[in-house]
Order: C-alpha cells, then structure tokens, then sequence
C-alpha cells in the first residue's frame, strides 16, 4: 500500500527580500509573496520538517503566539502553497 | 516589504527597427536604428536577470522579430526559470515562426497590437496592407499556441472609437481571451500626430460608456486601462467624501507597476518603464543592473514620487478628490509637463465627471 506526503517541489526559485520572500515556480510561472512566518514554514520544509517540528518552532522562534494560531498559520499556509501548485508528491510505499 | 533587492519584471525592447510606422508609437520605432545593443549584450542580460531573479521578460521592440538572434535569445531565455512575453504588432509571424514559438514553455503569451477590425481603420494609424498582414500573423499564433495565448492591445483614437465592438467581435470570432483598450500616451508619435488621434471630452466619455457596455456584453476578455480607469473612477464615486475631508491630509501619488520593472531600451538606456521611454537612467553599457536598480540617483528621484501627496500638484491643490485620488499615471505628465509630479488628466475624477472642462493644449 502506498502513502502520499506533500512536499516543497525542487525548483522553486526562492527570492529573499528583508524578512519576506518570492516563491516562483518556473513550471507554472506562478509567484507567491510571503511574509516572514510563510517563509519559516518554507524554511523547514526545505529542510523535511513535519507539520509537529514546525509548530513547534514557530511556538519556540515566535514569541506570543498561541498554539491554535500557529496551527491556523500553518494550515492556511499548507493550503495557499496546495493551491498553486508549489508542492509537490512524494509516494512511499 | 520595503524597496526590493531586484525588479520583478524586465521589459526588453530588442530592437527600435519596425517594418510599421505607426502614427501612436511610444517608441518612435522606425526601419533605422543605430546603437542597438548586441545580441551577446542581451544574452549577458539574461545572465544576471537569472542571479537576481527576476521573473519575468516582457520581449518588444520596435518590432522583436525583426531582431537578427531573437531565437536565440529566446533559446536562453525558455532554459533558465524566466517567463517571457513577447509584444508584436504579428505582420511578420509566419507559420514557421509561429512554430517556432510553439515550442516555448516560458512564453505566456504573445501580445498584438490591433486598432482597427479591418484596414478601413486599422491601417489609418499603422500603414496600407498593416491589417491584412497582422491578421494573418495572428491567425499563425492562434494555429500554433491556441487563442488563450493570443491577446490583442487596442490604443484608441479618434480613428478606431467607432469601431470598438467591431475588434471585439473579429477576437470573437478567433476565439481570443482578451482585448485590452488603452488610453493613448503622449510620448514618441504620437506627439507629432496629436491633433489627428486626440479624442475630446464628450469622445472620452463615449469610450468608457462603450467600455462598459461591452464588458457587460462581452465580459472578461474586455480589459486593460479604459475599464481599470472607469473602475476607479465608480469606486470614486461611491465614497463618503466627508469621511476623508476629516483627515485634512490629501492622499499620496501611489506607486504603479513601474515600481517593480526596468525597462531596457534597444540603445542600452533603462528607463522605469515603458510608457516613459524617455526618461533615461542610466545605460546598461555603462552599469551592471544591480548597480542600476540600487543606487541610480534618477530611479530614487523617480520612486520619490510614491511619497508625494496629492496637494504637491498644482492643479490638484485645490481639488475636492485630493483626498482619495490616487494621482494616475507618472508618465502623463511627464510628456505634458516634463515632470513626473503633475496630473494625469485621463485619472483626472474631476475631469471625468464634467466639473471641468479640459482643453487639450
């Protein structure tokens, strides 16, 4: 049986400006700016993180905020990068 | 985010030799140029485009594919991760070049200069034979990319403000997407042919009442500043003046696409963009990009202008709008004026709603 595990697509151009971010994808030629939170949850899943690692640097790194906006932050964040295509599929089986 | 490390967008106008002479060319294209920059300039350009990511090429001229190396260029272009589009007034794409470009992933799109729905109107402005040639290039682009990536840019004047509805029924009847109607500018040719292409106060109101009409008729695929500009001008409208009044503050002149693009002209000189082709930086012979982009004393006097207020315009100071205008475009008054703090009478709310009459000079 075969599982699925989203994951940041290789050829992102990232472009850094200050504590925010370009997201470009060259395939599709879609841009996303995001802010500095947006690039941490980029940041570590660049660096594999998992959705529980992430929540909690963003508890660890952000100083007050809360649990459930760190979650929310993430998950519309997961959602946006769904939505236009900047993560790819990884199978394992 | 504060000023940015790089443009987003790059506009490359790769050569100034066009096979039109248009009487409303921004450009001034014409069959000579001299001093063009070299094809190994403009694929040294795409170089350091790719290390500072930029995103995005806009491919014009004159006319591109009449630039010796243009596939070449694009060639380099589609292997790094740079979207392109290219502007082309179509009359020289064959079905080999439109074949050619077939083959382009980065290519978003190619956009045609149309003015007219036959030679009766659009060769007026571009030249005997213009429509028959055009049209058949956009055919070829249609038959190799698919209408959706065909879009149309229609400059109207008093040659063309008849026959608006008829080039929305000829992209209809090709299947386009989009047809952009845009305000004249007064820069290149057009300055010189002025009195011929300028419409009126009562013309200008016909257009945008057109404009309406045929977005509701045809929708989306009617676009570009005629329907932006009217867009605005409603939501002008619908504010509570009072509200804004208590500020005491007018509003400030805001910051359009130019803020995040450079322009490279065929010549080497980099203007903001190109509706101000004559506003000229620096040259690309002269200075890297980079260089150009951070430190040009000209493009920070150029960006001051976003911190402006309104009331720093004399023929503003006294407006009623001040408070919620947003100033319009940098490069109007430019051309009217030679400085980039003045008004754009085609923004002007007050100009369009008939409390003043403007008489073109």
């Amino acid at each position: 049986m075969q599982s699925q595990e989203l994951i940041p697509k290789q050829e992102i151009v990232v472009r850094k400006e200050g504590e925010d971010a370009f997201l470009f994808d060259p395939d599709t030629g879609n841009l996303l700016c995001v802010n500095r939170l947006g690039y941490f949850i980029w940041d570590c899943l660049i660096k594999k993180c998992k959705k529980e690692g992430i929540i909690r640097r963003i508890l660890e790194e952000h100083e007050g905020v809360t649990s459930e906006k760190a979650n929310s932050d993430y998950e519309a964040f997961i959602s946006n990068l769904k939505d236009n295509s900047f993560l790819g599929v990884k199978r394992h089986r | 985010m504060s000023q940015l490390s790089a443009p987003l967008d790059l506009f490359l106008a790769l050569t100034g030799r066009c096979n039109l002479a248009c009487k409303h060319c921004n450009a001034s294209s014409s069959r000579n140029c001299r001093q063009e920059l070299s094809l190994k300039s403009w694929l040294s350009i795409v170089d350091e485009a790719v290390a500072l990511k930029i995103f995005n090429f806009t491919i014009s001229g004159g006319e591109p594919f009449l630039r010796k190396g243009l596939f070449t260029l694009l060639d380099k272009i589609e292997n790094t991760h740079i979207h392109f589009s290219i502007n082309s007034n179509a009359s020289l794409i064959d079905e080999q070049a439109a074949g050619k470009l077939k083959q382009y992933k980065k290519l978003r799109h190619v956009m045609v200069g149309l003015d007219g729905s036959s030679g009766k109107t659009h060769d007026l402005l571009r030249g005997k034979g213009a429509f028959a040639r055009g049209l058949s290039g956009i055919k070829n682009l249609i038959a190799s990319l698919g209408p959706g990536r065909v879009l149309i840019f229609c400059v109207v004047s008093k040659f063309n403000i008849l026959d608006l509805e008829n080039i929305l029924q000829l992209a209809k009847e090709l299947k386009l997407t989009s047809v952009q109607f845009e305000p004249l500018l007064w820069e290149g040719n057009a300055r010189l042919h002025r009195r011929e292409l300028e419409l009126n106060h009562r013309q200008s109101q016909y257009v945008y009442q057109k404009i309406q009409q045929l977005r509701k008729k045809y929708g989306k695929m009617v676009g570009g500043n005629y329907f932006s500009m009217w867009q605005h001008f409603k939501d002008m409208g619908s504010v509570d003046l009072r509200e804004f009044e208590k500020s005491g503050i007018s509003a400030c002149l805001s910051a359009c696409s130019a803020a995040n693009k450079l322009v490279i002209r065929p010549d080497g000189w980099v203007t903001p963009c190109d509706r101000l082709w004559d506003y000229k930086i620096e040259n690309i012979r002269n200075k890297s990009l980079k260089e150009i982009w951070l430190n040009a004393p000209k493009l920070r006097e150029f960006r001051a202008r976003f911190g402006r207020h309104i009331d720093e315009v004399a023929e503003c100071r006294d407006c009623k709008y001040r408070f919620i205008c947003k100033g319009g475009c940098p490069a109007a008054p430019y051309y009217e004026t030679g400085s980039l703090i003045g008004r754009d009478v085609d923004s002007c709310y007050r100009i369009f709603k008939g409390e003043e009459i403007y008489a073109p000079a």
